[in-house]
């Protein structure tokens, strides 16, 4: 197989072979080939393959159908049971995955939750990782201006992290409606400030776009 | 948080978490422009679907301010996107088909209306396996049929991000070509 030293060489003879004048390209070969009998098999190879015409892609068609199937993650995931907890509707959707609303359904006790779900073509990804040391993080945090982590786990290969419940408005809505003055809004500024330090003691990789999702606690 | 520009930079650099970012921020959005733009064009496209999502994408990298080689990164990006879309869908396809993919390839081929399908469902795995040899090898180059193939870039555009002539793009798509069927182990003649 080309190695990247063995691809550099190639790549600057290649340039060469493509600029030859007709008629001129076997005895530059021969020529390579006393230099170099390796390369020269190389060149002579990859200059064999430039011959190929350019097809029309099928994946045109391909791409078609697959961007008009309906969106697998629409799947209904309400009434889904995570662990202990029960999916009731989705609360929010970003990058990493979205957040439900969900109830405890083991009948212990009655409470809700919000849980996340890592989006599922990420659960191969090295993002999984992240989505571990948020876990790993949220489970160190104990901070009033932060959510709280309940619980967390793995149901039918869906990472799932469940999270205090915050009834609220977004960030933007919360300073529309409640703090019509600067100084309010540094004071709320103040306190955003103060639960983002306090992730970054617990943990140097924190995530301060979730402390951005409402006013008094974040996800 | 780091700008779009930032992190197509950096990850083109070569920095994980950027493509980790990356990837969680622009995926998504990117399915979504192509969706869209899909839908609104209504009717049956075929051939010419990378071109026609390409449009949503111009004015996505518009909107995102991505000038010179950021602007070429992102077109690169979105053909790889674009390309996990497709195989994501195929691998769907042939999980639910118990025939599994012999059956796949036929189905999609008749689809295609092409006689000669060229890239057939498990072709698009091992093409997606040699890109990402090629990225190691060879980045310009890589990305440059990510834009061409993928994405649905056209010449004279790369010609313009790049800086460069059309006559050199060209050069560069034939190696390119050359160098993918290389990796893909493939008998020479073979086209892409």
């Amino acid at each position: 197989m080309i190695d990247r030293a063995n691809w550099q060489a190639a790549s600057a003879l290649l340039d060469e072979a493509l600029a030859l004048a007709p008629g001129a390209y076997e005895g530059w070969l021969q020529a390579l080939r006393q230099r170099d009998a390796a390369l020269a098999a190389t060149v002579q190879r990859l200059v064999s393959r430039t011959a190929a015409p350019a097809a029309a892609p099928a994946f045109d068609a391909l791409l078609q159908r697959a961007l008009q199937q309906a969106e697998p993650e629409a799947a209904d995931l309400a009434g889904r049971r995570m662990g202990a907890w029960l999916l009731q509707s989705k609360i929010g959707e970003g990058g990493m995955g979205q957040v439900w609303l969900a109830q405890r359904a083991d009948g212990l006790y009655d409470a809700h939750a919000a849980i996340k779900l890592l989006r599922g073509d990420l659960q191969r990804s090295p993002l999984s990782e992240r989505f571990s040391r948020e876990r790993a993080a949220l489970a160190r945090l104990n901070h009033p201006a932060i959510a709280r982590l309940l619980d967390a786990g793995v149901s039918d290969g869906q990472a799932f992290l469940v999270l205090e419940h915050v009834a609220g408005q977004t960030l933007s809505q919360h300073v529309n409606g409640a703090c019509p003055t600067v100084a309010s809004r540094v004071r709320l500024l103040m306190r955003i400030a103060e639960a983002v330090a306090h992730a970054h003691a617990a943990d140097r990789a924190p995530r301060p776009q979730a402390v951005e999702r409402d006013g008094h606690r974040g996800r | 948080m780091r700008s779009v520009t930032q992190l197509l930079m950096a990850s083109s650099d070569g920095d994980g978490s950027a493509a980790d970012e990356l990837f969680a921020r622009l995926y998504p959005e990117i399915k979504r422009v192509a969706r869209q733009r899909l839908a609104q064009a209504g009717g049956v496209v075929g051939l010419n679907t990378t071109a026609l999502v390409h449009e949503g994408f111009l004015r996505m990298a518009d909107s995102e301010g991505l000038r010179g080689a950021s602007r070429g990164h992102f077109f690169a990006y979105v053909g790889r996107v674009l390309r996990s879309v497709v195989i994501d869908f195929v691998r769907a396809e042939s999980a639910t088909k118990r025939g599994g993919d012999v059956q796949l390839v036929a189905t999609l081929s008749a689809a295609a209306d092409e006689p000669a399908a060229w890239m057939q469902a498990t072709d698009l795995i091992a093409i997606d396996r040699a890109l990402r040899q090629m990225q190691e090898l060879d980045r310009p180059l890589y990305e440059l049929l990510e834009m061409l193939t993928f994405a649905g870039t056209s010449v004279d555009e790369v010609a313009q991000l790049r800086d460069v002539s059309r006559r050199t793009v060209e050069r560069d798509l034939v190696k390119a070509r050359a160098l993918l069927t290389e990796l893909l182990g493939d008998p020479p003649g073979t086209a892409y």
